[in-house]
């Protein structure tokens, strides 16, 4: 696998919890996509800057630190435009407002399938952030 | 349940309060109306008194004018030696001519015996003793006038005599008498201002009474007399002690009246403070309820999200690793075991997040009639066949607004409930109607619609019935349900801007009605 455009795309993972953070890894290097991790928004900027890579930014929403993943998504977005997001979270009403325009959001627990589906679909125009 | 014990605390110092408020009032209403009674009688006193003193003081001066009158015609000289019958005849005459109120004049003799009665014939004859011999000595032995007892006359009327002594070279001669009617002193009595049932009279020296003005029968009363000086008689008021127990039964018909009226305003008032001391205590107990309810939805909500957390790497795994063993069947049939429990596991998180008001909702206008159209078979389904359904749509029933699969689910939870609640079976009605205005009170204004599951089945006690919204809570045996049916429906019914109502008796059935915002017309 890999072997398509997409194969240039980095995929941010946000995640404190590492049980889910190593199954969300599996998936979508399964999927064929090169994965970055961190455990916080905070670092997530950080991986941001330093990174020109990053395609699409996969966020938990409760998070430990001083941002949460919709504060991360939409600072990420102002200054990244082109930046793809996907947001998720155990309380399905975190995916009611408060959500960058063009993020996506899958509720916890989510299916392999449904996950490589929204990467695939965020990934498929060019994902190339400037 | 301590509600009822409170209630009679409450009962009890409400009581005690209107008792304190109660008793000054009696007993200052009693203290002014025993006064009022006192200053009463003492006035009935003081006119009895003023009224009989006034009588006694006319009558003196008539009495007196009489008593000068007749020892006038002493000094006549027809006494001055042998007695000169002729000269007092035509004397005597004269006067009771001039003199209307004397019936006749006489001399008697010094014991008592009639000589001469002017106009002759009024008596039986001269010699004859007096009727009333006893004033005759009197007047011998004072040497002045006297009046004599009130005696029934020649014609059966009452008369009285008034007697002087006729004195020459200082020893009583004869007596000239004067013989009145009594009827005369009528006139002087003041008898039209007389108080309905007094009475008054005159009480001679032997005591005979002479009833002047009033009833003529006697009754019980107060009596006020009054000598008349230089006399015998004395004036006798007479006020019936009915007059005066009257006042006291007045008196004591005010208090009791005005107890009576003063304990109905205290019940009146202690009953509406009652209600509103009650009603605080049942908004209070609602705030708590609903705080338990809300502190309640927090933690499970936390709950919900730390499971949903859990469940991902295992859902995801089990995706992952259905992938890698596609080959293995039996392997294959254990994943898809895992996945199926797992499955079930984020549904009853979902329904737990219902309840804690976390789920999302995805709001749309429902056709009531599709709607119940749709749904019709499902619910027959779950009923069993022992169960009827029945489906109710009212004229001029607003369509609602709400998410279509959360008011699915919480519909078929109410008829599940209501299903289990009937083991004999019975019929479950579903009712769509506008809500009424009591429905609508917690909410905000606007057109609501009410959802009604009725049974006819076992019903709830109200402690049940208040336990019955909190998650996990089931009359149900373990395994037989989640208990999560009536949270999911009340959790659901709050977010989206209604509320869940229920209404249940011991064997009466139990009717849960979900309002909900109606759609816009």
């Amino acid at each position: 696998m890999g072997e398509t455009a997409t194969s240039a795309t980095i995929v941010l993972i946000v995640e404190d919890e590492p049980l889910v953070q190593a199954m969300a890894v599996d998936i979508i290097e399964g999927a064929g996509f090169p994965v970055l991790t961190v455990g916080s928004a905070e670092q997530a900027m950080a991986v941001l800057e330093r990174e020109a890579g990053v395609g699409i930014l996969f966020s938990d929403v409760q998070m430990p630190g001083m941002m949460n993943g919709k504060q991360l998504a939409r600072e990420a977005s102002r200054r990244w435009p082109h930046l793809r997001i996907i947001l998720t979270s155990g309380y399905a009403a975190d995916g009611l407002g408060d959500i960058p325009v063009g993020a996506a959001f899958l509720a916890k627990p989510y299916r392999a399938e449904a996950l490589e589906r929204s990467l695939l679909l965020l990934a498929a125009p060019t994902a190339e952030r400037k | 349940m301590g509600d009822g014990a409170r209630h009679v605390d409450v009962k009890r110092s409400l009581a005690l309060l209107g008792l304190a408020g109660l008793l000054p009032i009696i007993v200052l209403a009693s203290g002014y109306a025993i006064s009022a009674l006192h200053a009463e009688r003492e006035s009935l006193r003081r006119r009895a008194d003023i009224l009989n003193q006034f009588s006694a003081a006319l009558l003196s001066r008539e009495l007196a004018s009489q008593m000068r009158s007749v020892r006038m015609v002493t000094q006549s000289p027809a006494f001055d030696r042998a007695l000169d019958l002729e000269r007092f005849e035509l004397l005597a005459t004269r006067l009771t001519q001039d003199e209307p109120t004397w019936k006749f004049l006489s001399i008697v003799t010094t014991d008592g015996r009639r000589i001469l009665d002017v106009p002759q014939g009024v008596t039986s004859g001269e010699g004859e003793r007096v009727v009333e011999p006893g004033s005759v000595q009197r007047s011998i032995q004072l040497r002045r006038p006297v009046v004599g007892d009130i005696v029934s006359g020649p014609r059966g009327k009452p008369a009285f005599a008034v007697r002087a002594p006729v004195v020459r070279n200082d020893a009583p001669v004869y007596v000239v008498s004067a013989v009145l009617s009594a009827d005369s002193l009528r006139n002087l009595m003041i008898r039209d201002t007389l108080p309905e049932g007094w009475r008054m009279l005159i009480v001679d020296r032997a005591g005979h009474e002479t009833l002047f003005a009033g009833p003529s029968e006697s009754e019980a009363s107060q009596i006020f007399r009054r000598t008349i000086p230089d006399t015998d008689w004395a004036v006798q008021v007479e006020v019936p002690d009915r007059l005066f127990t009257r006042l006291a039964r007045q008196t004591q018909a005010v208090i009791v009246s005005g107890a009576f009226i003063a304990l109905m305003l205290f019940m009146g008032l202690g009953w509406l403070l009652f209600r509103h001391i009650k009603s605080l205590r049942e908004s209070e107990a609602a705030a708590v309820h609903a705080h338990r309810l809300e502190a309640l939805g927090r933690l499970t909500g936390g709950v919900a999200h730390d499971l949903n957390n859990l469940l991902t790497p295992i859902i995801g795994g089990l995706d992952l690793l259905k992938r890698r063993v596609q080959s293995d069947e039996k392997a294959l049939r254990y994943i898809e075991n895992a996945d199926m429990s797992a499955e079930r596991a984020r549904k009853l998180v979902a329904r737990l997040l219902a309840f804690s008001r976390r789920q999302s909702l995805s709001k749309e206008d429902i056709d009531l009639p599709v709607f119940f159209e749709e749904m019709k078979d499902l619910l027959a389904q779950s009923l069993g066949p022992g169960c009827r359904l029945k489906l109710q749509i009212q004229p001029d029933t607003p369509d609602v607004h709400a998410d279509r699969d959360q008011l699915e689910l919480a519909i078929m939870n109410l008829v599940v409930n209501a299903r289990d609640a009937m083991p004999q079976g019975g019929e479950v009605v579903l009712l769509a109607r506008r809500a009424s205005r009591e429905e609508m009170a917690p909410l905000s204004s606007g057109d609501y619609t009410a959802l009604l599951v009725i049974d006819s089945g076992l019903g709830m006690d109200e402690v049940t019935l208040r336990k019955a919204q909190e998650p996990f809570f089931s009359t149900k045996a373990p395994g037989h349900g989640t208990g999560l049916g009536l949270s999911m429906a009340h959790g659901f019914a709050e977010q989206s801007g209604g509320v869940l109502l229920l209404a249940s008796r011991p064997g009466n059935g139990t009717t849960a009605t979900i309002v909900l915002p109606a759609a816009p017309a």
